[in-house]
């Protein structure tokens, strides 16, 4: 009994990379920023998000995940078979944008966190833009993906920050079980972002294509699935922390947060004096490891709906289509974190709204696809998943709805 | 000729002229070569009815008319054996026979024929998006290069894609090889890397070559280099040794020593020396496939001569007389040689005072010279007037046509 036990360990370890992966680099950049500000401005009161965040998250992880194993296809092929061309290029525009916007966050990323070392992003980010241009075409991508997972255990400072500062630990269990809703636009705004940094479009095109690219068969779907939990709770899991950890010291000391100076006051308790740099590092790492997926992903989806040669072991020549977006994605990218007194904290919070909106979109074209049993054959969606699902795509039309009438009337 | 995404969604008309609906699909019959229409969707409203295509009365680009009015149509079912061309075929995927992904099929060229529309052609033009997009003049404006890209129907066979994935089109090798090599080569510049391998390697050695030959410059090289050495090697061999040798100076150093190293004696010796001139000279893009004669053979046996050689057609019209040491001492063309008598000499009948270039001339002049004596073929001599190798006037208008205009790439996103 035990072997089977090993062998079972073995399969799951080997089946691991799209759910953890592509969860944990959802805290990226935006998502540093974004739960810096939920806990800075507003305390433990958007805790009660997380608990239906992941939830979402792993079901609609696990709908992009399955309807990869099932078809073999990416997202974006299979919106363009199912839809036609011009909701295509109508959900590339979408997702165009909402990628652009995040790429443009992780430069700001990378440019806030240098400048916590300081060092001027003017020099650095083109620096740094080159040196992901290179580490993707080079193709050692694979190694770096892994380099940077290590040093994601960098959110382990967050917790440790957390409990050396002694949070109110009854309001924030508290607040995580409660809902609490404040209506003013600042408060709607972050928790479309909170919801946004999470829960993205390009999420959604990268677990897809992740599994396609693994190859994962049909049976081993369960293994697969449990890791997409697994993926969903850790990533929560860092998100609460960071909250708590913002809460329990920014909140709590009055501060406010506006630039990344302030976001890293919440590490203070850790790493005292040394706060600031703990927290660059973490940034740094985040924003260069999503600054190198985004840009990928944009051009693998739009090459994989219109038919264009695509791969990074392409060169220029045979795939142009490709590396232009992939270039331009990080030119763009890196040129507007490179705009002189740019808010690069808020632009960082905006981009996962950006995100927000444009999410219940792509959820749309996701919940047509997978519920169609000429595409999905008896692995299409169950009435749970739909329930979930569904409630995800609605409270963020009613949210992206709330943010514009509360801009109008405020 | 029409275009699928033009058709649809364009008026149909009963016999009193009255709207039944918008054309919403054609379904076709896969049993032929080149599918034909058989039954139409109209759609009205929400509504969509199957109607047989022997109701047609009159087919335009602009609308659609029926015999019938409107009373008195009836809806049919799908039969085995018949697609829906939007539904089934459009914006899926081309894959090949080992089932990589391709291209998409972004519209479908229909054409009349015997009373019947048929599928005859699948357009995977990046010009295609843009005329499904309404944005043809646009694209037009920025670009001029919008031709559609059309594969013909005949190379691509439907495959059912399992349970899930619906209907795919399949490109077959074996059908490949039946098309022109140039129609092959358009295709493998639509391939990936290493589809075009295996495209190219299924292919038998000499249209393999011509295909090559025909083949973006840009992916030769890469596509040899990717190749399996043997492979590559007697593909080279089949090619014209110019072209072998511009291909050559594209590949690393070693891969074309290796290469050279593999390939048949005599073709590796031509192509060796073609390497040895600079690019931008006569002797760089001459080819040493001449046809040649001493002066004391009669026409008879030169004609025998060249039934025994079975030299390509480009060359064939000038025949070259050159002395024991290969010194250019005339020329004949075939004309003379075909009205002289058998028995005469090729030295009495052959132009002495004949135009040739030496090999290190610039292409300019080449140009200049093929140009202005309306020669077919221009000879390539060295300094002791041996003859090297003929330029024929192909290659001399690609020295005046920049090679952009020759090889347009029909797709507007390069």
């Amino acid at each position: 009994m035990p072997r089977i036990g090993r062998t079972r360990l073995l399969l799951f370890l080997a089946l691991i990379g799209p759910g953890l992966i592509t969860a944990n680099a959802d805290n990226d950049a935006g998502g540093i920023a974004t739960y810096s500000m939920a806990g800075g401005r507003y305390g433990y009161s958007m805790l009660w998000m997380l608990l239906l965040i992941t939830l979402s998250l792993a079901v609609t992880q696990e709908m992009g995940a399955r309807m990869g194993i099932v078809t073999g296809q990416g997202l974006a092929a299979l919106i363009r078979e199912r839809f036609r061309l011009k909701m295509t290029v109508f959900a590339m525009i979408a997702m165009l944008i909402a990628n652009l916007g995040t790429t443009i966050s992780e430069f700001s990323g990378i440019a806030s966190s240098f400048q916590l070392f300081g060092a001027s992003k003017y020099y650095t980010v083109p620096f740094v833009a080159a040196f992901i241009w290179l580490l993707v075409v080079r193709g050692s991508y694979k190694i770096a993906e892994r380099v940077f997972l290590v040093f994601s255990t960098f959110y382990l400072s967050y917790v440790i920050s957390g409990f050396m500062a002694h949070p109110d630990w009854g309001q924030a269990l508290h607040d995580t079980v409660v809902p609490s809703f404040q209506m003013n636009a600042g408060y709607i705004l972050l928790s479309i972002a909170v919801i946004g940094t999470t829960i993205t479009p390009w999420g959604q095109f990268f677990i897809q294509a992740y599994v396609v690219d693994k190859g994962i068969s049909i049976k081993h779907f369960r293994y697969t699935k449990a890791e997409v939990i697994l993926g969903a709770v850790i990533t929560d899991v860092v998100a609460l922390f960071i909250i708590v950890a913002c809460a329990a010291t920014i909140y709590k000391t009055g501060g406010d947060i506006n630039t990344a100076d302030q976001a890293a006051q919440a590490l203070v308790p850790l790493a005292g004096e040394w706060a600031s740099n703990l927290f660059a590092f973490g940034l740094l790492n985040a924003s260069v490891l999503a600054a190198g997926i985004l840009p990928l992903a944009t051009a693998y989806a739009i090459c994989e709906a219109f038919g264009f040669e695509s791969g990074v072991n392409r060169s220029f020549r045979e795939a142009p289509i490709f590396h232009g977006i992939f270039t331009a994605s990080i030119v763009i990218g890196a040129g507007v974190a490179l705009i002189p007194n740019l808010p690069l904290l808020s632009i960082m919070v905006l981009a996962q709204d950006v995100n927000g909106i444009l999410l219940p979109l792509i959820l749309i074209f996701v919940m047509v696809i997978v519920n169609d049993k000429g595409i999905m054959g008896e692995y299409a969606n169950s009435r749970r998943h739909n329930i979930v699902a569904g409630l995800t795509t609605a409270a963020l039309i009613v949210l992206s709805l709330l943010l514009v009438a509360t801009s109008l009337f405020s | 000729m029409f275009f699928l995404s033009k058709l649809l969604g364009q008026q149909v008309k009963d016999s009193r002229s009255q709207t039944v609906g918008t054309l919403d699909d054609i379904v076709v019959t896969i049993k032929r070569k080149y599918p034909s229409a058989t039954k139409l969707v109209v759609k009205s409203g929400r509504q969509k009815m199957l109607l047989p295509w022997q109701l047609v009365r009159n087919f335009e680009e602009s609308q659609t008319m029926l015999r019938l009015p409107a009373g008195e149509l009836k809806a049919v079912e799908p039969e085995d054996g018949e697609i829906f061309l939007a539904g089934d075929i459009l914006d899926k995927q081309i894959v090949d026979t080992e089932g990589h992904k391709l291209i998409r099929v972004n519209d479908l060229q229909l054409a009349r024929a015997n009373g019947s529309l048929r599928v005859v052609g699948v357009d995977i033009s990046g010009g295609a998006i843009m005329r499904r997009l309404g944005l043809s003049r646009l694209a037009e404006r920025l670009s001029r290069r919008v031709e559609p890209h059309l594969l013909d129907w005949k190379t691509v066979e439907p495959v059912s894609g399992g349970d899930t994935s619906g209907m795919k089109l399949q490109v077959t090798h074996d059908k490949l090889a039946l098309l022109h090599p140039a129609d092959i080569a358009d295709i493998a510049n639509e391939l990936s890397p290493e589809d075009r391998v295996a495209v190219v390697e299924a292919l038998e050695a000499e249209i393999a070559a011509d295909t090559v030959e025909e083949m973006h410059p840009n992916f030769q090289a890469t596509l040899l280099n990717d190749m399996d050495e043997k492979k590559a090697a007697t593909i080279l061999s089949n090619m014209d040794p110019d072209d072998a040798a511009d291909l050559l100076a594209d590949l690393p150093e070693e891969k074309a020593a290796a290469l050279l190293s593999s390939m048949r004696m005599k073709e590796a010796r031509d192509v060796k020396q073609l390497l040895s001139y600079e690019e931008d000279t006569a002797g760089g893009i001459m080819t040493t496939e001449f046809v040649s004669v001493p002066p004391g053979m009669t026409a008879g046996q030169a004609i025998g001569r060249l039934r025994e050689l079975e030299p390509d057609a480009e060359t064939i019209y000038y025949i070259y007389v050159v002395d024991d040491d290969g010194h250019l001492a005339g020329v004949i063309s075939l004309r003379d040689l075909l009205l002289a008598r058998r028995d005469q000499k090729v030295e009495e009948f052959m132009e002495h005072h004949l135009i040739s270039i030496h090999a290190d001339a610039k292409l300019e002049e080449v140009a200049q010279v093929v140009a202005k004596y309306n020669l077919l073929a221009l000879p390539i001599i060295d300094e002791e007037n041996i003859l090297r190798g003929i330029v024929t006037v192909d290659d001399a208008i690609d020295i005046i046509l920049p090679l952009t205009w020759k090889k347009r790439l029909p797709k507007i996103f390069g």
